[in-house]
């Protein structure tokens, strides 16, 4: 019934999947040995986004009562927060709001444990010296059957855009390279050590918490927008879903210094794509993004004024993806490696029937999401911008 | 392990299979093409080149077939214009990246690239750092490996050495010894697995450097050291050994091997090798005769000895390197035309 | 091996004593990791802390020389929390009183104070194997190189017995072989008591089948093991040795005394692919043989799978396949043998030994046969055993424990135990001509324990002087948590520190297997 409350709310990682429905299955699946898991995905990485590091900053207590919640509606009995290493302001934060927690009884005394989620051989990462992953599903004490008080521990994220990704971050939890599983099995059936497993974002079990205690009666009408770049006061600002990217910007960002000089925006994220500004008015919501071939995503608009070029912007985002590649499958890998170059003319553009073929495998034959939508930056920059890309 | 049976349809055919087969297995058994290159039978399904995508029905995008188990009333499909293309295009991705290495051995990604009839790419990524290394059996090819990540997976699942990594990620990503160390300072025991689950000839036996393999002939024996009995193939050429490889689903070993039974074959064309029979002389040293003489000499030891001393005065010694057929003569020599039953190996176990 | 190599990947739970597995025998060995990764419990019981031993569910960490011990008190607990497998010791066994006996009289603690190890860990083991259904026992020199091996194997025999272990799939009591082919020269005959086959030469029917084949009147008389046959050549009544491919004055222990024995032999032939000690000092002719690449033939495994061996490549020289010499020399003092052709000779065995009738070329030309084997039709024995023990019931032995021949004492106050290397293979003389595995071990070397080295003051890489009662070799030392103090290892390769001259007399009192694996030593730091 309670996790019927939620219907409307969408993720808010990015993918924006119905809450009820993944809160849902994982209340449906069995209890096996070890119990259900909730998992806070608090990796976020996603350029042009902050809304999860300021929710940890200002309100930790909200998000881990949103955690405690579904742990008490799926069943479940130990909760992990996958925190992103350089949030050590958020560590700090957080490790007071679980203290405080454990004495009001919400959460289990020994709660706020730590260790180091692994990360790729050969990439430095700096964050303190917790313990490595644990070699087995780590024993916690016989919990009560509605999960209380509930076990919340902290796994510091292994420094990687894909550690964001759900099944990377499970194998970074795990102890292993942080590459995405195949799906299925989907976490919600067989996530943690193979347990069902809930894993929202920040944001999600933040809004979870407002709308199960009353707070907010209308799921999914706002998000958190992260704005930033060439406006005058970037910040996260709470709005409504649907407003317009001009509103947003001048009601919440105090304007851009010059309308007419904005070269493009981006409207959920870098994985979101490039928008001209001909398209400023349309509504931040997934229908009305969608129109101009794009999604809400993290909602993190950004706004890059002239003289930076469109191309430039693109370039930058399909060099993070190439960077950022796990490099498990070949589309990703490859493919994002191919198009930054193509795009930033470090190599010249082949005709577009290749460009085409390869935009293709990487949709069709990527494994995880980082491969399966980077083409629509390149897409959006043929759609927008089509003087600068084959 | 179920037994139960699954029906599910493949291009437009029923088929029953059972639980737990792989599209993969299933595809083959059938006789569907599927490419593959990261696939190895020995090893868990990696599902990382995507050569093998396979269409299913419901499914947002295309599976690998390796990594997806049939299951009741899936609708799939081995083969599609679109399959083909997307194929094609992954093959063409990795020829962006790589460089065949000389040397004569075999290369599945060329055979791939040369199945979808591929032309220049149509980029060229850089050449990878080389990497040299001062231990004598596994050389490493750099600019030739296509990250399949079979060896690292060898290593991993089957030795469970973990000797091998897939380090980094994005345009750096590639496989390395452990922390980038020799082959020499790892938890590497040198078996040599990595090299025969390579599919490119990335990792290759030094000592069997620019020999090209289909110009060796390969003769099927039983390795020479311990008991376990692996089933080897020598493979010569001019007369010598020159490399030794085992198949796949064969013998006690299973195309496995270890670093004795894969590179210590140097024995036997080693120049310490006793060539002429030799007997000792009044000088006290030994000196080369010929089989009759040496032959002559044996007998008329032997002969003396069991004369003056008795047939039980002489003792035989086998050993449990030689064959059946060595030994069954050795003792029969003893105890039918010696007359003795002094006859003995080093059989301790 | 009761059971076959690929079984073993389907175990459940593993008893490893006494073998370094992942070294000795490395393919065999990944079959095991694979029933690992599978989630099978593994027990391994070995002084060192081995590969297996750091990823066992429970390391029996046993003093050399007491294994009797700890088999027995694992025996002790099954019986006394009632998990023997009743009605297979009912049913199928014999003289199970007197090992109730013995056993009773070794509970864990008593056990535990002599080996060594935790109490509490001889019972985890025990209900462990006792407990899953299918479990094996895999040992392999650790368990037989001592004075008392025949009854450490009994001991092991034992414990199948009580717990029905034998005669299935993935179960069993499985030696594994230390050389290619150990288990066919045992099969063949070369073996003082027994004909090929195993039959008894001291049985008159036995003689009467291979007189009528050989065509010639067989001694009754049981021959010298070759314990015996160095002992003889010191009091003058072995005056020839014929050796072939063995080199006796690297693998035989107590050098200093096998040296002696052979100064005083009249006449030594060596058949070998090298010179080695043996025949370098004392060989009055050495004959050049081929290597297993150069000949046909078969090899008989661990799991009784015969082999066919092939020739690939010519051999260097003049050097001859061993049975052409051997039957030349037969020839030549009056024999009348067939041609010198592996299958004919193969066909002559196999006709004289019904567990092998069935074992015939044209049938191992793809796939090896196991034996027993009895005829033609004959799909050859996976496992032995089943439904009964072969010969009706298994015998159960009551075995009491049996101190090592020489124990560490004020003067020689450490234990030594010898073994074997990945890299190389006994006394090396095809592994030191590969470059490439001598890069990795390049020359003789004794594990210390860190405590030891303390005392000693004996620090990583140090050239130190092992030196036993009968002699000293040199040794690099590697300190390691391997092993426990008191406990020494050295590898037996190496033939300029040759570990045998420190080994010592003791030997199996009915097989005559020397104890390698203990030995009293002291050491010394070098120029000192």
């Amino acid at each position: 019934m309670d996790i019927q409350r939620l219907k409307g709310l969408r993720g808010c990682g990015g993918a924006g999947f119905p809450v009820h429905i993944k809160w849902q299955a994982v209340a449906d699946e069995a209890t096996l040995e070890g119990g259900k898991v909730i998992v806070c995905n608090a990796d976020e990485g996603e350029p042009g986004t902050l809304k999860d590091g300021w929710l940890l900053n200002e309100q930790p207590r909200r998000v881990l009562l949103g955690m405690q919640r579904a742990a008490a509606m799926v069943g479940a009995v130990r909760a992990y927060v996958y925190l992103r290493p350089e949030y050590t302001e958020q560590l700090r934060h957080l490790q007071g709001a679980i203290s405080n927690l454990v004495e009001d009884g919400f959460l289990s005394p020994g709660s706020g444990a730590m260790w180091n989620g692994a990360g790729f051989p050969g990439r430095e990462v700096h964050r303190p010296d917790y313990p490595l992953p644990p070699a087995a599903m780590p024993q916690i004490a016989p919990a009560a059957a509605t999960g209380l008080p509930l076990r919340l521990d902290i796994v510091l994220g292994g420094g990687a855009y894909i550690c964001g990704e759900e099944t990377a971050l499970l194998e970074s939890m795990e102890g292993r390279r942080p590459q995405p599983r195949h799906k299925p099995p989907y976490p919600t059936q067989s996530g943690l050590w193979g347990l069902p497993t809930l894993m929202n974002n920040v944001e999600t079990f933040w809004w979870a918490e407002r709308i199960l205690s009353g707070e907010v009666d209308t799921p999914g009408s706002h998000r958190l927008y992260s704005l930033s770049g060439d406006v005058e006061r970037p910040g996260v600002y709470e709005a409504p879903v649907g407003i317009t990217a001009s509103d947003l910007i001048s009601q919440f960002g105090g304007g851009v210094v010059n309308r007419e000089q904005i070269s493009c925006w981006i409207p959920g994220g870098a994985a979101s794509g490039v928008l001209p500004p001909s398209c400023l008015d349309t509504e931040l919501s997934p229908e009305g993004l969608k129109e101009v071939g794009t999604s809400l995503g993290t909602a993190g608009v950004v706004v890059y004024a002239k003289p930076t070029q469109p191309v430039e912007v693109a370039a930058e985002i399909m060099q993070f993806f190439a960077d950022e590649s796990c490099s498990q499958c070949t589309p990703c890998r490859l493919g994002n490696r191919a198009f930054s170059d193509w795009i930033s003319g470090v190599h010249d553009w082949p005709e577009s029937a290749v460009t085409e073929r390869w935009l293709e495998a990487m949709e069709l034959g990527s494994i995880c999401g980082l491969g399966f939508t980077a083409p629509l930056v390149v897409r959006q920059m043929q759609r927008w911008f089509s003087e600068a890309v084959v | 392990m179920s037994h139960d049976k699954i029906t599910f349809n493949l291009d437009g055919e029923d088929m029953q299979v059972d639980a737990g087969t792989s599209l993969l297995d299933a595809c083959r058994s059938k006789g569907a093409q599927v490419p593959t290159l990261c696939h190895e039978d020995r090893l868990e399904p990696f599902g990382g080149c995507r050569m093998c995508l396979v269409e299913l029905d419901g499914a947002p995008r295309p599976v690998p077939a390796c990594k997806t188990n049939a299951s009741e009333g899936m609708v799939v499909r081995s083969a599609s214009e679109s399959l083909e293309r997307v194929r094609g295009t992954i093959a063409e991705m990795f020829m962006a990246e790589h460089r065949p290495s000389q040397g004569g051995r075999p290369n599945a990604m060329e055979k791939v690239a040369k199945r979808f009839d591929l032309g220049a790419p149509p980029i060229q990524f850089p050449k990878r750092t080389e990497y040299h290394d001062h231990n004598r059996f596994i050389g490493f090819d750099t600019d030739a490996c296509i990250l399949c990540n079979r060896c690292v997976r060898y290593c991993d699942e089957i030795m469970q050495v973990t000797a091998l990594e897939h380090f980094g990620q994005g345009p750096d990503a590639i496989v390395q010894p452990t922390d980038g160390l020799s082959f020499l300072d790892t938890s590497c025991e040198l078996c040599g697995g990595c090299v025969s689950s390579c599919p490119t000839g990335a990792l290759y036996e030094k000592q069997a450097q620019g020999i090209e393999e289909s110009s060796c002939e390969t003769t099927r024996t039983v390795c020479t050291f311990c008991g376990v009995g692996c089933v080897i193939d020598l493979n010569t050429k001019d007369g010598n050994v020159v490399k030794v490889t085992a198949e796949e689903g064969v013998g006690p070993n299973d195309g496995h091997l270890c670093t004795k039974g894969r590179f210590a074959w140097q024995f036997i064309h080693h120049e310490d090798r006793l060539s002429e029979p030799l007997v000792r002389g009044d000088d006290g040293e030994l000196h080369a005769v010929s089989w009759e003489e040496a032959y002559a000499r044996v007998v008329e030891g032997l002969s003396k000895v069991k004369q003056e001393h008795g047939a039980d005065s002489i003792g035989f010694l086998a050993s449990s390197r030689c064959t059946n057929e060595d030994v069954y003569a050795l003792q029969k020599l003893a105890r039918s035309v010696i007359g003795t039953n002094n006859v003995h190996s080093c059989a301790a176990t | 091996m009761t059971n076959s190599i690929a079984e073993i990947e389907d175990t459940d739970c593993l008893f490893v004593i006494g073998s370094n597995t992942t070294e000795a025998h490395p393919v065999l060995a990944l079959r095991m990791k694979k029933a690992m990764r599978r989630g099978a419990k593994l027990i391994v019981a070995d002084p060192r802390r081995t590969w297996l031993a750091q990823r066992a569910d429970i390391h029996l960490q046993l003093k050399p020389g007491t294994d009797i011990p700890l088999v027995n008190a694992m025996a002790h607990v099954i019986l006394k929390e009632g998990l023997q497998a009743q009605d297979y010791i009912h049913n199928l066994t014999e003289n199970y009183e007197a090992f109730a006996k013995a056993v009773g009289e070794w509970p864990p603690e008593r056990a535990a104070e002599i080996c060594g190890v935790e109490a509490e860990d001889i019972r985890k083991a025990a209900r462990a194997y006792a407990t899953t259904d299918r479990s094996g026992i895999y040992y392999t020199l650790g368990i037989t190189e001592h004075v008392c091996g025949v009854d450490n194997v009994r001991t092991l025999s034992n414990l199948a017995l009580a717990t029905g272990h034998l005669g299935r799939e993935a179960v069993g009591v499985n030696p594994l072989r230390g050389q290619n082919n150990v288990q066919g020269c045992n099969d063949m005959g070369n073996n003082p008591v027994y004909l090929p086959g195993y039959q008894l030469v001291a049985e008159e029917e036995n003689r009467a089948r291979f007189e009528k084949a050989w065509g010639t009147p067989l001694s009754a008389e049981p021959g010298l093991r070759l314990d015996q046959m160095m002992d003889r050549m010191h009091t003058g009544e072995l005056r020839a040795f014929y050796v072939m491919g063995e080199d006796p004055l690297i693998s035989e222990p107590n050098l200093a005394h096998v040296e002696e024995g052979f100064d005083k032999v009249d006449f030594v032939v060596s058949q070998d692919i090298f010179l080695n000690e043996t025949s370098r000092r004392h060989a009055d002719v050495v004959l050049p043989a081929t290597c297993f690449a150069e000949k046909d033939g078969t090899f008989t495994n661990s799991e009784r799978r015969v082999q066919r061996v092939r020739k690939a490549v010519e051999a260097p020289g003049s050097a001859r396949p061993d049975l052409e010499i051997i039957t030349e020399i037969a020839k030549r003092l009056g024999a009348q043998w067939l041609p010198a052709d592996p299958q004919a000779y193969w066909d002559e065995v196999a006709d004289l030994m019904p567990k092998f009738f069935g074992i015939r070329y044209d049938r191992i030309e793809e796939t090896g046969l196991q034996w027993p084997c009895p005829d033609r039709d004959h799909p050859g024995s996976k496992f032995l055993h089943e439904g009964a023990p072969i010969r009706g019931k298994g015998v159960f032995y009551g075995v009491d424990h049996v101190p090592p021949w020489e124990e560490p004492d004020e003067e020689y106050p450490f234990l030594l135990t010898t073994g074997r290397t990945l890299y190389h293979y006994n006394a090396a003389t095809q592994t030191a001509r590969s470059d490439g595995l001598v890069d990795k071990q390049e020359s003789n070397f004794i594990e210390i324990a860190p405590a030891d080295a303390r005392d000693l003051g004996v620090s990583d890489g140090m050239l130190v002087q092992v030196e036993s009662r009968r002699g000293q070799v040199d040794a690099l030392a590697v300190v390691t948590d391997r092993l426990s103090p008191g406990v020494m290892w050295m590898p037996m390769h190496f033939s300029a520190a040759r570990a045998n001259v420190l080994t010592g007399d003791g030997r199996d009192s009915e097989v005559g297997t020397p104890e390698y694996k203990v030995t009293a030593v002291r050491l010394a730091t070098h120029g000192h």
